[in-house]
């Protein structure tokens, strides 16, 4: 929904129907908590270190757990805050704020990782998963000249050839490059490890 | 004085000295380029290849490879947001928005330009210090160091603008993945899981690759459009005229490529705070004294001077201590300490009097090595710029096997691969959900150190060292660091409720 639509929509409706908070509010409340969380455990798990091998994981965690505890409610109060604003009637309000926040995020990346339906982001992570453990398994000289012959062709669209080609350049200039000139070791994979 | 410097310009000159360098500066750019392949690892690798060669020639090879890799390290950093070497990372932050917008052009001629320059600056600092190393050196203790790092993080903390209080929450959070290893005093595993990877710490490299790297590929893979966007229906902009700019974008900001050059040659001295804490340091003064601090991290071109002046004159800065005393101030510069000794040098009084000449080689050869590579460049940035309107899909299998390899070839272990997804997935959190990532990042950097610094001071001087003259100093600017753009923001929000309360009356 763009802000102008909502914006009719609270012009015709006297009563505007209840809003769930925005997902950044939400998701900022979630990660404090689990932050809190992690914050509190590393403050009691260094309670089983010596004096000076917990010292400056105690003022670390400590001062981290606070702060966080700060955001928390920092993050509660702006919830709260919007809620009553949605109680009231406001949209206008929210509207504005909603549209001031996409203004300040103004960012592609931060727009894309909002606007990506599931299938996409299914598609995206399957093809990672799918390199990373083609990595593990068969190390980087398989996986170079394979992971992108069947990313090219199904996932980019290309044609067998052209996908065949862009493989073997690929897997022959990281063998030039990192065996032959450099020397470097990379992932050997599992049957070779 | 200016004799041994004439020596030392003419020894660079001699056939073989100029021959070694520029080979050292064609493997410099090329190690720069790919992400992972540090400058010290470089190093370490070619040192071997010294052993036969005289003390000029020796550095000349080694130096001129050194100090390019920090030049070329910047332009994957601009074209596709991965990093080429840790102490690149602030670089992403400006020079990839700018990028993306179709000005990579412009962020690289503004990038390799200021990096040409700091180069200059920091050399220049080098020659004149030469008489007055031991007392600078000297006045930094622990407590100072320490006071370094803290300064270091809040300047970064700063950055996160009207997310103070999210950017002091991630600074901690980078803390606390700081302390992950053996406790440093009396080896007590923290947070190590029972796992020996973890033993040594979780490493820089992986981290950053995937942080920033992780994020843009996994951004090209669900846009499936090319980094750069041209404007509907204008042909892409892969002209030099956005060179062009950049170049006068950095004589505009001239002040800024100094202030820059300064902060990277002084954190430079500093021994172990290394090139990642200079970059921040000198991207955070950039936006506190920025007319439009609000444009940082979406593109600004004054970030992308910042950063590429501080990355050079880093490196000079370091040869400070390491000529003087024989401390590595780095560990690239500690791996250049091996060849020193390699090649019969001994740091300190020798290599200030009897081999001063030597040693104004060194400073040659980092400045003409720079400028070779940053003309190099220049050369080669109408294909550079071009590749950045390849569409996402092809660009995507190669990117994701650089990523894996920056990971992979810090230490040659599978597991780094694995932080490089765990710090990708932190990133790509981080930008949906609008948590800064830099704070997270540079906390990891400064953690050990603080640490160690924090153990010394309270070891040698209790807690008198609050009082030393430098520490308060330091704590000054600390303060102002946070209180200046809180302030700013305050002064700037009552502007706007005067402007609309005069607004409303009328």
């Amino acid at each position: 929904m763009t802000t102008r639509e909502s914006t009719d929509a609270s012009a015709a409706v006297p009563t505007p129907a209840p809003r769930r908070a925005p997902s950044g509010a939400v998701a900022d409340v979630v990660l404090t908590v689990l932050l809190l969380a992690l914050f509190g455990w590393g403050f009691l798990e260094a309670a089983q270190w010596s004096f000076q091998a917990a010292l400056f994981p105690r003022i670390v965690t400590g001062s981290a757990f606070v702060l966080a505890a700060l955001h928390l409610v920092h993050a509660l109060l702006r919830l709260r805050r919007r809620a009553a604003l949605t109680s009231d009637g406001s949209a206008d309000t929210l509207a504005a704020e909603a549209e001031a926040e996409a203004d300040a995020d103004a960012d592609d990346a931060v727009q894309l990782f909002r606007t990506a339906g599931p299938q996409r982001w299914a598609a995206a992570l399957g093809w990672v998963v799918g390199f990373f453990v083609l990595l593990f398994v068969g190390g980087l000289f398989v996986t170079a000249p394979v992971f992108s012959l069947l990313y090219l062709r199904f996932a980019g669209g290309r044609t067998w050839v052209f996908s065949a080609v862009y493989a073997v350049v690929t897997g022959v200039v990281l063998y030039l490059a990192f065996e032959v000139a450099l020397g470097v070791p990379t992932p050997p994979g599992l049957f070779l490890n | 004085m200016l004799t041994d410097a004439l020596s030392g310009l003419a020894q660079v000159f001699q056939p073989v000295p100029l021959m070694l360098m520029l080979l050292g500066v064609a493997i410099g750019f090329v190690v720069g380029i790919l992400p992972g392949l540090g400058g010290a690892v470089t190093l370490a690798l070619m040192l071997p290849f010294t052993f036969d060669m005289q003390p000029v020639e020796a550095f000349a090879f080694l130096l001129g490879m050194w100090v390019v890799t920090s030049t070329t390290g910047d332009i994957t950093s601009v074209l596709f947001g991965v990093p080429g070497e840790a102490t690149s990372a602030a670089t992403v932050l400006d020079g990839h928005p700018m990028t993306k917008r179709g000005e990579g052009g412009r962020a690289l001629g503004a990038v390799l330009l200021s990096s040409a320059l700091g180069a200059v600056f920091g050399a220049l600092v080098l020659a004149l210090s030469i008489p007055v190393i031991r007392p600078i050196v000297l006045a930094f203790g622990p407590p100072e160091f320490f006071a370094l790092t803290l300064l270091g993080l809040t300047f970064v903390v700063a950055l996160s603008g009207q997310r103070l209080l999210k950017g002091f929450v991630m600074a901690g959070l980078g803390l606390m993945v700081a302390l992950v290893g053996l406790d440093p005093q009396e080896g007590v595993p923290r947070y190590t899981f029972d796992q020996l990877y973890l033993w040594d710490g979780i490493g820089i490299v992986p981290l950053v690759v995937g942080l920033f790297g992780g994020a843009e590929v996994l951004q090209l893979m669900l846009s499936r459009r090319s980094i750069a966007r041209a404007e509907p229906g204008a042909a892409p902009d892969t002209s030099l005229a956005g060179v062009g700019q950049g170049v006068r974008d950095v004589f505009q900001h001239w002040g800024l490529v100094i202030r820059s050059s300064a902060i990277g040659t002084g954190v430079g001295i500093v021994p172990g705070l290394g090139g990642s804490v200079a970059q921040f340091m000198a991207y955070g003064a950039a936006q506190q004294s920025s007319k439009t601090p609000e444009l940082f991290g979406k593109g600004a071109v004054e970030g992308v001077i910042a950063s590429g002046a501080v990355n050079n004159a880093k490196d000079s800065g370091s040869l400070i201590p390491t000529i003087g005393f024989g401390i590595p101030g780095g560990a690239g510069s500690a791996v250049l300490l091996s060849a020193f000794l390699i090649v019969g040098l001994n740091p300190g009084e020798e290599m200030l009097t009897t081999s001063l000449d030597v040693t104004f080689s060194m400073i040659w050869v980092t400045v003409l090595a720079n400028f070779i590579a940053v003309a190099a460049a220049f050369l080669l940035l109408k294909p550079l710029t071009r590749i950045t309107f390849i569409s996402g899909p092809l660009l995507v299998p190669f990117l994701l096997l650089l990523l894996a390899l920056g990971a992979y070839t810090a230490n040659n272990s599978f597991a780094d691969v694995l932080v490089m997804i765990g710090a990708a997935a932190i990133g790509v959190a981080c930008i949906r959900y609008d948590w800064p990532r830099v704070p997270f990042l540079l906390a990891v950097v400064l953690g050990s150190l603080a640490e160690r610094y924090l153990f010394l001071s309270h070891s040698l001087f209790g807690w008198s060292w609050l009082a030393r003259p430098i520490v308060l100093a330091i704590g000054v600017v600390m303060v102002l660091a946070v209180v200046t753009p809180v302030v700013r923001r305050v002064r700037a929000r009552d502007r706007g409720m005067r402007d609309q309360k005069i607004e409303e009356t009328a």
